[in-house]
């Protein structure tokens, strides 16, 4: 249950000057769905591009199912399905001839399931792939990335041009796949409300690096924030605490952002006169902006 | 299905489904002895994480409110007995922390707010 | 895996109005030259131009053989496969790249070798086919204006003409890796091209002219066919097509 399917070692990639991926490490339990998130340009195209072996990377290591990506390609690609970021694909094909073709690249094709989705897509098999839209170029991507039945999936950016009910049909697939067939799912977003319903693994990923790594339920856990109201003035020292990774102020109001166990913060916050004092559970899209969009969020 | 989850919530999503079965048994909205959904379908219906759906059943069968019978599915306990005061103070304290923020910011005193509580519990026991 | 069907039946597609409009092209302007020598003839009666041009001209209105041969490998042959390979060549990676279907090809269970050799190989199929059907048409093409040719004699120029028109789409073939935009890669096949022509009007560059060999002068000046030198270009084409397979695995993708 617990065996990585995918694991990632302290990968590099550099494009001339520019350090894309800078060292990152990860590892995705078989059965599980992992969302790599950030913003655009944060690096996760690039991740993925490089467990495909699209792209070479300058130091590390990323294994699949056992086999290097780098040099087992070949072998991996007839279990790995991959939605790539670019989903223009042949554009003077008809869908159905995409999908004849993709066949005719796999030993095994599962006929049945890629008939379904494609009436419960509403694609038209006869309908050229360079007329479709993009949200219909992803669902077209989303299909020949799963048609062969594959034990691993690495979906880019896999709700990019969907509207809010293609996005539930596309979850609602990505949980009958894991919970009917195993299969295991890295997918990157850069809007984390779109994946966090499935998701069960999350990194945060920005400038290259993975900020921080977890399951959700965990990080959920991980990260409080205090509101507190006081009626004096509070001695500066009262912050100067390790747990405390925010704060935000507005005269004798605080939103204060803390790591770990806020228990201790508490007390000492008790001891000064306030009005209110309320622990409150942070969700995962303020953490998400803590630790990508430091420049842009300093509200309050 | 009746349980309904918020993915962007604080609070993790297989906590939300424990509360909310726990609650469902407390009220009466599930029986002894009714089967649940099976994770598969739980998940499907919820479109959440299979993982997800099964850590709510692990919980909830740690906390005794349900069982699992191999092959046959999840069923609530027939002897469950709901520590009613325990789990639901925690929501309720909440509130009251919240309720007496308010009252101060308005500058209500304590024994107004008191008399006021009083008088909406007996409405609302009245419509009952 | 070396080769993969599939890539190679869905390149052949993907051409096909390339060598379905180029064929047609090559076959008409092909089927004019023994349709048009009678009004030649006529036409030249009387007219008589300066100096070399003249006995040049006149040597072909009198010997049919060397008007065809002349004519069909020396300008509509030449011309059609200088194009035709640049296009061939020079697309073929940069196609995919620049509209954006190459990630989706390179995520397919095919080793990356075997989509350059299908790749490759279907070009090269469709180049040499296109080229020699016409030209063995012609043989029988003639007898409709009662001129006779012998085919075997004929087709001897194919030989070098497709060694050569070889050897030029394996150097476009370097230019469509390197590039990402077909268009620029079209671009620089025509540079290409225009560099292959140039070696050829320096008298003393004749032997390692390109040009010269694409239009299988010498086959026609001797009546044999130049094994020698089919070897040498067919030996740098494999050479060039090796380049281009090594900037190709060098390349992130």
């Amino acid at each position: 249950m617990n065996e990585p399917v995918i694991e990632v070692c302290q990968l590099s990639c550099v494009f001339g000057r520019v350090t894309a991926v800078r060292e990152v490490s990860f590892a995705v339990p078989q059965g599980s769905i992992f969302a790599l998130v950030g913003r655009n340009g944060a690096g996760k195209t690039t991740t993925l591009k490089s467990l495909m072996g699209l792209v070479r990377p300058a130091s590390g290591e990323a294994r699949i199912l056992g086999l290097d990506c780098q040099k087992q390609g070949y072998r991996l690609r007839r279990r790995v399905g991959y939605l790539p970021e670019s989903r223009a694909n042949y554009a003077y094909m008809t869908v159905s001839e995409v999908l004849q073709f993709a066949r005719s690249l796999h030993s095994c094709w599962d006929e049945d399931w890629v008939r379904d989705s494609l009436s419960e897509f509403d694609l038209s098999p006869g309908k050229r792939v360079g007329d479709l839209s993009a949200g219909m170029k992803t669902q077209l991507g989303f299909l020949l990335a799963t048609g062969h039945r594959p034990d691993v999936l690495i979906l880019d950016e896999p709700t990019a041009g969907l509207d809010p009910v293609r996005i539930r049909q596309l979850l609602r697939l990505l949980v009958q796949k894991t919970a009917q067939e195993g299969c295991t799912i890295l997918l990157s977003s850069h809007a984390l409300h779109h994946v966090e319903r499935i998701a069960d693994h999350v990194a945060v990923m920005a400038d290259g690096q993975i900020e921080t790594i977890g399951q959700i339920e965990d990080l959920k856990h991980s990260e409080k924030r205090i509101r507190v109201v006081f009626q004096v003035d509070p001695p500066q020292e009262l912050f100067e605490r390790d747990e405390i990774v925010r704060l935000q102020r507005d005269g004798r109001r605080f939103l204060v952002t803390v790591q770990g166990n806020p228990e201790r913060v508490m007390q000492d916050f008790r001891r000064i006169p306030h009005f209110a004092l309320d622990l409150l559970d942070m969700n995962l899209e303020e953490m998400f902006w803590e630790y990508t969009g430091r420049d842009e969020s300093d509200e309050v | 299905m009746w349980l309904d989850v918020n993915p962007s919530s604080g609070v993790p999503l297989y906590v939300q489904i424990v509360d909310q079965i726990r609650e469902a048994v407390a009220r009466g909205v599930l029986s002894p002895g009714e089967r649940l959904p099976s994770v598969r379908d739980l998940a499907h219906q919820l479109t959440i994480n299979p993982n997800t759906a099964a850590r709510a059943y692990q919980e909830l069968e740690k906390k005794g409110v349900v069982v699992t019978r191999q092959g046959r599915g999840t069923f609530v306990c027939k002897d469950y007995q709901p520590r009613r005061r325990e789990s639901l103070w925690e929501g309720i304290d909440a509130l009251i922390g919240q309720l007496v923020v308010q009252a101060l910011w308005a500058q209500v005193t304590e024994s107004e707010l008191v008399e006021r509580v009083k008088m909406k519990y007996r409405e609302v026991k009245s419509d009952e | 895996m070396r080769f993969s069907w599939a890539v190679f039946v869905k390149e052949m597609r993907e051409a096909r109005w390339k060598w379905i409009i180029g064929g047609a092209f090559l076959f008409l302007t092909g089927a004019s030259l023994p349709l048009l020598f009678p009004y030649l003839q006529q036409m030249m009666q009387g007219i008589t131009l300066p100096g070399p041009w003249a006995s040049a001209l006149d040597a072909q209105l009198r010997n049919y053989p060397a008007y065809l041969w002349l004519n069909w490998y020396g300008k509509n042959l030449f011309q059609f496969l200088l194009v035709m390979a640049a296009l061939l060549g020079g697309s073929s990676i940069s196609a995919e790249r620049s509209r954006g279907s190459w990630e989706f090809l390179l995520a397919q269970p095919v080793s990356k070798t075997a989509v350059f050799i299908s790749k490759y190989a279907a070009g090269l199929v469709l180049l040499f086919a296109v080229a020699a059907v016409p030209t063995v048409f012609l043989a029988p093409l003639s007898r409709l204006i009662g001129e006779y040719i012998q085919l075997t004699w004929f087709i001897r120029g194919l030989p070098v003409t497709l060694a050569s028109a070889s050897l030029f789409y394996s150097l476009c073939w370097i230019l469509g890796v390197i590039l990402d935009d077909s268009l620029k890669a079209a671009a620089a096949g025509a540079a290409c091209c225009v560099a292959v022509l140039a070696i050829g009007w320096f008298p003393a560059l004749q032997r390692i002219a390109l040009s010269r060999h694409l239009a299988a002068v010498g086959t026609m000046q001797t009546g044999a066919v130049d094994w020698p030198a089919v070897a040498a270009i067919t030996l740098l084409s494999a050479a060039a097509a090796g380049a281009a397979y090594q900037l190709y695995r060098g390349r992130d993708y």
